[in-house]
């Protein structure tokens, strides 16, 4: 009688075991299926697309940059060949005493070739720190790693609304002791994967540099900052404006373009 | 008795001799006041460098070059136990050298920050006044950095800097003094600030660009000792370009004195030789009574000679007082001008002329010299005269 009795409980176990488990697979599945459709993306897929939208196999872009200084503002125009992250060739269009003036930069290099002197020179050193044209941007600027996830690490840090448009806000921290701002904030564009906003900091926290990007443009099915003010915020004035004017994705760049001899041509 | 004619002849001449005794002291009195001003330069600029700038020298990184604002982010390095044993013994101070911007008022300056220990004696810097606790940083700057930053004691104001492994940042500092200093190159466009915060923004312990040293310390002594990343630059080494600059500045000191001297020196030889055709007669009753050629060439020198003598005797009247003026007051110049455009450590807007009683003396023995020898040139025309020709009122 014991053993028939210890049998069934034994056999009702199994069943009510095997009974378990499916439920608890079958659970997993369902809560899986539904945070899959509702998971927030991660910090590093979030900076992984604002990656994929920022940088392209290749641009030419007509860009116009208001400098607005303490007492006027001035306009340069310069239309620009990027080719990956690598390459860029720079030429300026307006006004007349800076037309003519071409910048090329070739990986951790740069050039500036001045049509009034006729020279090339190379910029190196504290030149690099030098304003571009007396706007709110460095050389050093330019010189940077443009794939924000090669060279910081994100984290999210809230989500706020940027120019009516709701935003998360990642906090950027330098892989390296070399990267220039050590850490950044970004407010991502929650739908676009377009940072609306930004700030860049100082080894130390001190903030440096403000980016505002007033106007959004899409071509070819990418997003690009139409319209964007750049603010050194140690430097006193209103800041640079950069209006895109008009701008190609993936064109076809000769060679010859990115080259030193392109710079006198 | 001869002397009884020369002065005889000397002051029979009147108005003539006191004009040319008056132009002559009067570029007397100018070549000794323009020597005070170039002694005082050069040893203005040699005392204000010295002081101010390199000590008794510097053991410097073998890289670092004054003149290359790009070398500054890479010319340091740490210090060793033995330059911090000659800075423990205040036979040496170091100073770490570095470029970055400051934003004055929100204005870019492009600076080079000095970091040097506030308790430092070797220079002649008011270094001290950067150990008060201002609740940051505080720095120190030059007038002619006041001047063009307009930032004045108590102000703050920001400085970036990229650090040493390149990365950015920026912080607020105060300016504890404002400096009145006689060497440009350590004012314009200079931030001096304590040593240690320097090393802390760049995050280098102990490193340092130069030990600048005691002027009682040989640097030689530890030169073995030491690695070979540091190199000896004595004082004589560094003061190369300004004594470049000063030898340039002794052309333009003999320039002005040929000019001052020969104005002098045209009038006494145009009296000579005017003397020489009117006094022909009186040459030749000379010879015919028993005064040889090189007798009559003798007075006629000696005459010349009396104008350097009597000039002297002029210009010590009226030029003593204003050359001990002049050294007293200095002499200030012009509103406007750019001091520093001239180059040379220690000029300022009043210059105190320098009078040396060996540089006075010099001066007053050439100038006599060539007076006598422009007395003579005309005078030789006497060899060649015939006693009869010149009582004729005729040259030979």
């Amino acid at each position: 009688m014991k053993l028939q009795n210890r049998l069934i409980w034994k056999g009702n176990y199994r069943i009510t075991g095997l009974l378990f488990l499916k439920a608890v697979a079958a659970a997993v599945i369902a809560i899986w299926s539904i945070s899959a459709i509702t998971q927030e993306p991660s910090a590093s897929e979030i900076l992984g697309h604002v990656d994929e939208n920022i940088t392209a196999d290749s641009r030419i872009a007509t860009i116009s940059m208001t400098i607005h200084g303490r007492r006027s503002s001035r306009t340069v125009r310069s239309k620009s060949w990027v080719r990956g992250t690598d390459e860029s060739f720079s030429e300026y269009l307006s006004p007349p005493r800076e037309a003519g003036t071409k910048m090329l930069k070739i990986e951790d290099e740069l050039w500036i070739y001045s049509p009034s002197t006729d020279r090339t020179i190379q910029i190196s050193g504290h030149m690099l720190r030098e304003p571009v044209m007396g706007s709110d941007l460095s050389y050093e600027d330019f010189m940077e790693d443009p794939v924000l996830s090669n060279i910081y690490k994100p984290e999210l840090e809230g989500e706020e609304v940027v120019s009516e448009r709701d935003c998360r806000i990642l906090h950027l921290t330098a892989k390296s002791d070399d990267v220039t701002y050590q850490s950044r904030r970004l407010w991502v564009d929650k739908e676009r994967f377009f940072p609306l906003k930004e700030e860049w900091y100082g080894s130390g926290g001190t903030l440096l540099k403000t980016l505002e990007v007033k106007e959004v443009g899409q071509e070819q099915g990418r997003w690009y900052p139409k319209r964007a003010l750049f603010n050194d915020v140690l430097k006193r004035g209103d800041g640079t404006e950069v209006v895109v004017e008009d701008i190609e994705f993936d064109a076809d760049i000769p060679d010859r373009v990115f080259s030193r001899a392109a710079l006198r041509r | 008795m001869m002397l009884k004619l020369a002065l005889k002849n000397f002051f029979g001449a009147g108005l003539r001799t006191w004009l040319n005794i008056l132009v002559l002291s009067i570029a007397f009195v100018a070549i000794i006041w323009l020597q005070g001003i170039f002694v005082s330069f050069s040893s203005r600029a040699f005392d204000a460098m010295i002081a101010e700038e390199i000590g008794g020298g510097y053991i410097q990184h073998k890289e670092y070059d004054p003149y290359d604002p790009t070398s500054l982010e890479e010319t340091f390095a740490p210090l060793c136990e033995i330059l911090l044993d000659i800075q423990n013994r205040e036979k040496a101070t170091a100073m770490l050298i570095y470029p970055a911007i400051a934003y004055p008022a929100g204005r870019m300056h492009n600076v080079t920050l000095r970091g040097i220990k506030p308790e430092q004696t070797i220079l002649e810097l008011p270094t001290e006044k950067m150990a008060a606790d201002l609740g940051v940083v505080p720095v120190m700057i030059g007038s002619r950095m006041s001047r063009s930053t307009s930032l004045s004691e108590g102000d703050r104001f920001m400085i970036r800097w990229r650090d040493r492994r390149g990365a950015l940042d920026a912080k607020e500092f105060e300016v504890a003094a404002v400096m009145s200093l006689e060497n440009q190159s350590v004012d314009s466009g200079q931030i001096w600030m304590p040593l240690s915060d320097l090393q802390k923004m760049l995050q280098t312990d102990n490193a340092a660009t130069i030990m600048v040293l005691s002027t009682e310390f040989d640097g030689q002594s530890v030169m073995g000792r030491i690695a070979d990343d540091w190199i000896l630059k004595t004082q004589y080494d560094l003061t190369e370009d300004l004594r470049s600059l000063i030898a340039m500045a002794d052309i333009e000191y003999y320039v002005f004195y040929i000019i001052f001297l020969l104005l002098a020196l045209i009038s006494i030889f145009d009296t000579q030789i005017l003397a020489l055709f009117r006094r022909r007669k009186e040459m030749g009753t000379l010879m015919s009574l028993g005064m040889t050629r090189h007798q009559l060439i003798g007075l006629f020198t000696f005459e010349g000679g009396l104008y350097a003598l009597f000039a002297l005797l002029l210009g010590a009247v009226y030029g003593t007082p204003i050359l001990i003026w002049t050294a007293r007051n200095g002499f200030p110049l012009p509103e406007g001008m750019d001091m520093d455009s001239f180059g040379i450590p220690g000029i300022t807007d009043t210059i105190y002329p320098d009078y040396r009683f060996s540089s006075i003396f010099s001066t007053i023995i050439l100038s006599v010299i060539i007076v006598v020898i422009v007395s003579y040139l005309p005078a030789r025309r006497i060899a060649r005269l015939k006693p009869t020709d010149a009582l004729r009122g005729k040259w030979s």
